[in-house]
């Protein structure tokens, strides 16, 4: 078992500085470059340190979870900004006339993290049918593996999970996220929520691994799938105590990787590197 | 028809320089003495360059205040603040004049922007009113009604982390909930009301309680309307509200128990098109009888592009017929902030060009 990161991490408070002054024209494109390399190499070193595998680049240069991915296909373009899920943060809603990938996103780590087709479809405005959006999804991440060649994929779907979500994700939906899995051999991340309804749904369909958020949702009865258990709050400084930690992963059978359940970014980067040290010392307990 | 401001303004590069000790360029002078001509409000330009004591300190946020009055009431609205100069931004000045809340670093709003994120550690005590001086600085200055914004209970709670509370009501869903209701109320009974009641003891009349989270977790909308009705249950003052970027069908049936509250000011342009995507949700609004004001976002705050007064025009008349003239009022989606006041100064004027174009087709002129 080793500890992993599911998403966007934080900027250090030196990169909030940077990327500010680079808005107000006072920093080079080049210095701002500079600076996502560092964090980037930061980020790295503390994943060495503390056995986090596999490791991700931090996402630095995303600015939500679509963009640049967004930038890097054709027929999409950034929309209005829309909430993000129940959260103090905003995204760029897609607008999705076509989808033709031409490259172009930037990729430093050994885990891809990519928004999950089903994620991707409700929170853009689709102007194609489902199943046209959903293969020629499939199409472009097929490219980007075949371009960026990651260790491992992951499909982040909190759509699936989230508590006060108005959509009802259909047994086609299933199937399709199902088959992204398989194909592009991925773990599917279900978060922002209950995961109990969409983890079955998954283990049916031979997801190769499910991420789980145990924050949200209740502890789960075990359904044989390797996981990712989602243990940690990424969205509160409140820090967990480490035996009620130990209860709840100790509670199931396969459990590749403990996490936070969501992304990290919506704490301040001191507060992020506490939680994987929270993560590390989990490890090394159940270890 | 009314037009207003909503919220806050840039803050000028000769202002942000010298509260920092940053040295002022030439063309920091040629700002300040460019938007004095415009505004026709005068400066003590050495100040500029004399020492930085708490004195010219106080002078210079004044002076950028009053610019800001006469930025409001030049473009031609009828109703203004200071483009909250005073304050840093809307959530880090008054959790700053709180007791029991610790900041703990940056998170990220969008992009590259991020605001400074506080954790309650402890239960919730205003040390002062803290709108007072903004407030009284601006009623002797402006020459139009004046409106103060204040930031709501239930936002501060739900952009801040939770520490205090969930120490005592950990673990499940229920114990959530409780966890950020009784933060929430706090908020309202021990900080809010107090701010409340000393700024309509100085004389406030109309106060907007901004409130843009206040959808975010859709079942928690029972502790955000009752938190706002305890507030000002008994105040003498016309409270309206100011919420964003939400979805605004999530409010429904909830704000039709808020019933001191007489004014929705909401974002619209930003989700606008040709087809008046942006403004459909009106409907809704329709169909659950909705009779009080509406203040009607008609300009994107995110956008440099200057909405023509056409475009303004038609976003009114559309919302008009859907309501009716009499509930509109006509504002910018949210602060503009996040605009360069030349490109904020025309996104205004050509607001309330457009609203006198409304009121003509709507036969109101």
């Amino acid at each position: 078992m080793k500890p992993t990161l599911v998403g966007i991490h934080p900027r250090p408070e030196w990169l909030v500085k940077l990327t500010r002054d680079y808005d107000r024209g006072r920093a080079s494109k080049e210095e701002l470059d500079e600076g996502f390399d560092r964090a980037e190499e930061e980020l790295k070193e503390l994943q060495s340190k503390w056995n986090f595998d596999p490791k991700v680049d931090g996402l630095f240069r995303w600015q939500d979870m679509f963009r640049p991915l967004t930038e890097a296909i054709d027929g999409v373009k950034a929309g209005p900004l829309t909430r993000f899920f129940d959260n103090n943060t905003f995204y760029r809603r897609p607008v999705v006339k076509g989808l033709k990938y031409v490259g172009g996103v930037p990729f430093k780590g050994e885990k891809l993290i990519l928004p999950g087709p089903y994620t991707f479809y409700v929170l853009s405005e689709v102007e194609m049918g489902k199943s046209s959006f959903y293969q020629g999804l499939l199409s472009v991440y097929k490219d980007l593996v075949d371009d960026l060649r990651p260790k491992a994929v992951q499909l982040n779907e909190p759509a699936l999970a989230y508590r006060y979500r108005k959509w009802e994700p259909s047994e086609e939906d299933y199937d399709w996220v199902a088959t992204f899995a398989r194909e592009l051999d991925a773990s599917v991340h279900l978060y922002f929520g209950d995961p109990s309804e969409a983890y079955v749904f998954l283990a049916e369909r031979e997801v190769p691994e499910i991420g789980l958020d145990l924050v949200e949702g209740p502890v789960l009865e075990d359904l044989g799938v390797p996981l990712t258990l989602g243990v940690v709050d990424g969205r509160n400084t409140y820090m967990e105590d480490l035996n009620y930690l130990v209860r709840v992963v100790t509670s199931f059978q396969e459990v590749r990787y403990v996490a936070p359940n969501c992304d990290l970014e919506f704490l301040p980067y001191e507060y992020a590197k506490r939680k994987m040290v929270l993560l590390h010392a989990l490890v090394e307990v159940l270890s | 028809m009314i037009t207003q401001e909503i919220g806050s303004l840039a803050k000028p590069n000769w202002r942000v320089k010298y509260l920092r000790g940053l040295p002022l360029t030439d063309e920091d002078f040629q700002e300040i003495k460019r938007w004095d001509q415009i505004l026709g409000t005068e400066f003590d330009y050495e100040i500029l360059k004399q020492e930085r004591t708490p004195e010219n300190r106080k002078k210079i946020v004044e002076h950028s205040a009053l610019q800001a009055i006469r930025f409001f009431e030049t473009a031609g609205l009828d109703i203004v603040f200071d483009g909250e100069q005073f304050r840093t931004e809307m959530y880090e000045h008054p959790v700053k004049r709180i007791e029991g809340f610790e900041f703990v670093g940056h998170v990220r709003s969008f992009d590259n922007k991020y605001y400074r994120k506080a954790a309650v550690v402890d239960k919730p005590r205003l040390k002062e009113p803290y709108h007072l001086e903004e407030f009284l600085f601006t009623k002797r200055h402006a020459r139009r009604k004046v409106k103060v914004p204040v930031t709501g209970p239930y936002t501060l709670a739900e952009w801040s982390f939770n520490e205090y509370y969930m120490r005592k009501h950990f673990g499940s869903e229920e114990a959530r909930y409780e966890a950020k209701k009784e933060f929430v109320f706090d908020l309202a009974k021990e900080v809010l009301r107090p701010n409340l009641e000393a700024l309509i003891r100085e004389g406030a009349e109309i106060i907007q309680i901004d409130e843009p989270a206040a959808t975010t977790k859709p079942d928690e909308l029972p502790i955000f309307v009752e938190a706002f009705n305890e507030m000002v249950e008994g105040l003498q003052a016309k409270f309206v509200m100011h919420i964003c970027y939400s979805d605004y069908s999530l409010l429904f049936p909830h704000i039709l128990e808020m019933k001191r509250c007489e004014q929705f000011l909401l974002e619209f342009a930003n989700r606008d098109d040709e087809r008046r995507s942006g403004y459909q949700i009106l409907h809704l609004f329709k169909e659950y009888s909705y009779d009080k004001e509406l203040g009607l976002g008609v300009v994107d705050v995110h956008s440099d592009f200057i909405e023509p007064p056409e475009l303004i025009r038609d976003r009114i008349v559309y919302a008009a017929n859907v309501l009716s003239p009499e509930q509109i009022y006509v504002n910018p989606d949210c602060g503009l902030r996040t605009r360069t006041w030349d490109v904020a100064y025309q996104k205004l004027k050509n607001m309330v060009k457009g609203t006198r174009m409304a009121e003509e087709a709507l036969g109101l002129a």
